[in-house]
């Protein structure tokens, strides 16, 4: 049984929520860019930005501005269909995989049934545009940083699922917004702290972070599998990853945090809650970045099937087993 | 549910398409365009490439990617099962007159063998060696 | 290169069964230490054969050496490696002293000390830094910087220059310390102490870390001394080898330190080996400010020309990648008929190469980093 909450009626009404979607995924890039920049300098004894706007807020603007300015530069030999659709194929499910969330209890545009395999869905067409990147560029760095992406991602999407899992079992659905509802007592991170562990490792890998940030590795590929992309390309590439950070963190916090549920004794609505937990969860993903060094391939690798997957698989099994014992 | 309702998600697409497009028609606009014959030369460390960088590539990336497509789409049938779960336990409405609403482990065991042919494949690639990188 | 070279047609798979993969990994590359260039073969993510190329930073020192008098290399000196410069300069002097005959105020053989102990902990904190980042860790780079910058600052009062230094001259230094100073080298002594437990805490115990250097990059003690590697990486593989100990020049004879070591040869061997020695660094430094001597810090009598007799001198030290030694031949004349640089880093770059076989693309860089190549020390 699904709730129409917010059901865009009209070709009108979609268009405006697609256009309003459209504008937090931009400003959510901004923000989280400057905020990157911040967190980073703070941790690192710095300031960060402080000239443009007030404490640099205005920076990732200027940015924008600038990266507009560039020069596109469509280096020779490159398989042009490829390599020109990539950054757009990168960018689009994100956009559509944003739009899926409950971000409140009455707003949100549509709760599908199978929301949650939906998003998978929808995240792995990212990882097509990153492998045509890496393919079409016509560059040897490009191609083995997105050799590395690809067996990175599909390694990585193993555990995040099997993550899932125990969550569907718990709540019997696989619509976002029943998720959420079914939190109401207790959220579930309090009966899975391993499939949460396992899911927020996962999420790191899959939108390619550091300490997993394998596929773009500065120090080894130079720039990974969009070395050869400049100006409005590359902040293609940069606005997906920051917006798949959010979409990862916004699983979590449904998943896991309860979504927009908080302490009901709080006067404070249920989108502060589900945004100040994806906000939370972001800045430990920031945080991760800046202290650790980067894993190896092999090493990430092997974490993967060796440690996360059999783990993932286990608790699953227990969790199957406790829901029988318990009832 | 029908196929209609994922409409809105159809539309989404086409503005973020035309959003890039748009964007990046604006960059072309905005932005110089004045190509060198260095500029445009694929980067290898300042050299001019040898060779095309589209040759046979390591096998192990296949392998993955094998590995994958079993491992993800036995995941995905997981997630029926675990919506399902506690109507497969013949307690449930599904299995009803066959074991006459006993309450019987029905949907573990199920999921049991499922998993079983999961986790003897990933021990035999285990075991294989599949996973070591080299 | 291109319009020299014409259209740089790719070329497909070739028939004649060479499908190797070859990536140029340099010279501009963010991790290669300078314009080092590797050809690596590749098989997927393992190196089937890595070549260094190098020369894509040569000056020609020596060259400039033999067209110049012996006053005019002491710029030169500095620059052939720019990271312990100060050692470096320091070291021609000392050379040239020898073949000159000239005594060094007891003032200037301590400042000189305290220096060059600054040079090499400013060189393993850059490395330090350096290092961590092509490991993928960039909040270590701007701690180690931080610190590094104290060092800048000590030596900049004092020679007026932050990297490249021509502070010695031949008989002593140019310009006297002063009771600042002193101040200042202690304070960060004190400080770089209080800084390395954080160092240890973010780094030495991090699991990533360990798993990315514990049993990567094995140079062992045969392989070491084939290539004639030196310095940190010398030691790493278990070999109590310092110039300061085993042939001491200078007043080095006179400080208690020891010589850090470690057994096992691998990249956290030598990791570990040079956050030590910046200890041990610090414990000449205060021995050096303590015994500090009033006096002159040039000899009385000063001269203008040096025309050295016909022979010739080798003078070595322990620069802060290992072993550094000048050879002089004199001809009688004004210039050097001569002059020859022997660089560790040449030499530990060497013994890299024979490593990288059968690694990985990601160890290729952490191998390079740990044995801290500076490329212009090796074109020269």
């Amino acid at each position: 049984m699904t709730l129409h909450v917010l059901w865009p009626n009209t070709a009108l009404m979609t268009v405006l929520a697609g256009a309003v979607l459209m504008a937090y995924v931009a400003f959510n890039g901004m923000l989280l860019v400057w905020l990157e920049r911040k967190v980073s300098a703070r941790f690192q004894r710095r300031l960060g930005p402080t000239e443009v706007g007030w404490a640099g807020l205005l920076q990732s603007a200027a940015d924008v501005i600038k990266l507009l300015a560039k020069q596109l530069i469509t280096p020779r030999h490159v398989d042009r269909p490829l390599y020109h659709l990539a950054p757009v194929l990168v960018f689009v499910p994100v956009l559509a995989g944003i739009s899926l969330f409950p971000f409140d209890r009455h707003l949100q545009l549509h709760d599908f049934n199978i929301g949650l395999v939906l998003l998978f869905a929808l995240a792995g067409l990212g990882f097509l545009g990153i492998f045509m990147a890496g393919w079409g560029s016509n560059n040897k760095y490009a191609l083995l940083g997105a050799m590395r992406a690809v067996a990175q991602n599909i390694a990585y999407e193993i555990p995040l699922i099997l993550a899932t899992l125990p969550v569907v079992l718990l709540a019997r659905t696989m619509s976002l917004r029943e998720v959420v509802e079914a939190q109401h007592q207790l959220w579930f991170i309090v009966q899975q702290p391993v499939a949460f562990a396992i899911y927020f490792i996962a999420a790191v890998a899959e939108t390619n972070r550091a300490p997993f940030d394998i596929p773009e590795a500065e120090s080894e590929l130079v720039a990974g599998f969009h070395t050869e992309y400049s100006g409005m390309r590359f902040a293609f590439f940069f606005l997906a990853e920051y917006t798949n950070m959010t979409i990862v963190c916004m699983i979590a916090a449904t998943l896991f945090l309860g979504g927009y549920i908080g302490p009901s004794w709080l006067p404070v609505p249920g989108w502060v809650w589900f945004f100040g937990k994806v906000y939370l969860l972001l800045l430990v993903m920031m945080w991760l970045r800046w202290t650790f060094p980067r894993l190896r391939f092999d090493q990430l690798m092997s974490f993967a099937w060796g440690v996360l997957i059999p783990l993932a698989i286990v608790n699953l099994l227990l969790t199957a087993v406790a829901i029988k014992v318990w009832r | 549910m029908s196929l209609t309702s994922y409409l809105p998600i159809a539309v989404l697409l086409v503005i973020a398409l035309g959003m890039a497009a748009a964007l990046t028609l604006l960059a072309r606009l905005l932005g110089p365009s004045r190509p060198t014959a260095e500029k445009l030369l694929p980067y290898e460390s300042g050299l001019d490439p040898e060779r095309t960088p589209q040759l046979r590539f390591g096998v192990q990336f296949y392998r993955v990617a094998l590995l994958f497509l079993v491992f993800d789409i036995e995941a995905a049938f997981f997630y029926p099962w675990a919506v399902l779960y506690r109507e497969l336990s013949c307690s449930g409405e599904v299995f009803q007159g066959v074991c006459q609403g006993q309450s019987t482990p029905f949907g573990l065991l199920l999921m049991l063998v499922f998993l079983a042919v999961l986790v003897l494949a990933l021990a035999y690639v285990w075991r294989k060696k599949a996973l070591e990188w080299d | 290169m291109a319009e020299i070279w014409g259209e740089p047609a790719p070329q497909p798979l070739a028939g004649n069964g060479d499908d190797t993969y070859y990536l140029n990994m340099g010279p501009q590359h963010p991790s290669m230490h300078g314009v080092l260039r590797l050809l690596l073969h590749l098989r997927g993510e393992e190196i089937l054969e890595a070549e260094p190329v190098i020369g894509y930073a040569h000056r020609a020192h020596e060259k400039m050496a033999e067209n110049r008098n012996y006053l005019m290399f002491l710029p030169n000196s500095s620059r052939v490696d720019y990271l312990s410069g100060m050692i470096y300069n320091l070291a021609y002097c000392q050379a040239m002293e020898r073949l000159l005959g000239i005594e060094v105020p007891e003032r200037a053989e301590h400042i000189r000390v305290i220096v060059s102990e600054l040079n090499r902990i400013s060189s393993h904190l850059l490395w330090f830094g350096t290092f961590l980042l092509d490991l993928g860790g960039v909040t270590p780079f701007l701690y180690a910087f931080d610190d590094r910058e104290e060092i800048l600052t000590i030596l900049e009062r004092v020679t007026g220059s932050r990297l490249t230094y021509s502070y010695g001259r031949f008989g002593g230094v140019t310009q006297d310390v002063d009771a600042l100073f002193v101040e200042q080298t202690l304070a960060f002594v004190a400080r770089l102490r209080g800084r390395m437990p954080d160092y240890h805490a973010l780094v030495s115990d991090n699991v990533i870390f360990r798993h990315r250097c514990e049993g990567v990059g094995l140079i062992d003690q045969a392989t070491a001394l084939r290539y004639g590697v030196t310095g940190p990486c010398l030691r790493a593989c278990g070999v109590p080898y310092d110039l300061r100990r085993a042939e001491p020049y200078g007043i080095y004879s006179r400080f208690d330190f020891e010589v850090p070591t470690q057994p096992a040869g691998d990249i956290f061997a030598r990791y570990l080996v040079r956050l030590a020695e910046m200890e041990q660094s610090c414990r000449i430094i205060e021995q050096a400010v303590a015994a500090l001597p009033a006096g002159p810090i040039m000899p009385e009598k000063q001269k203008k020309r040096f025309k050295p007799e016909v022979g010739e001198s080798y003078f070595a030290v322990e620069s802060a990648r290992g072993h550094f030694g000048i050879y002089i031949v004199s001809d009688g004349s004004e210039l050097p008929l001569r002059l020859k640089l022997r660089t560790p880093s040449f030499a530990n770059l060497s013994a890299v190469a024979a490593v990288l076989k059968g690694t990985m693309i990601a160890d290729t860089v952490a191998i390079l980093g740990s044995v801290d190549v500076v490329l212009p020390e090796v074109d020269r």
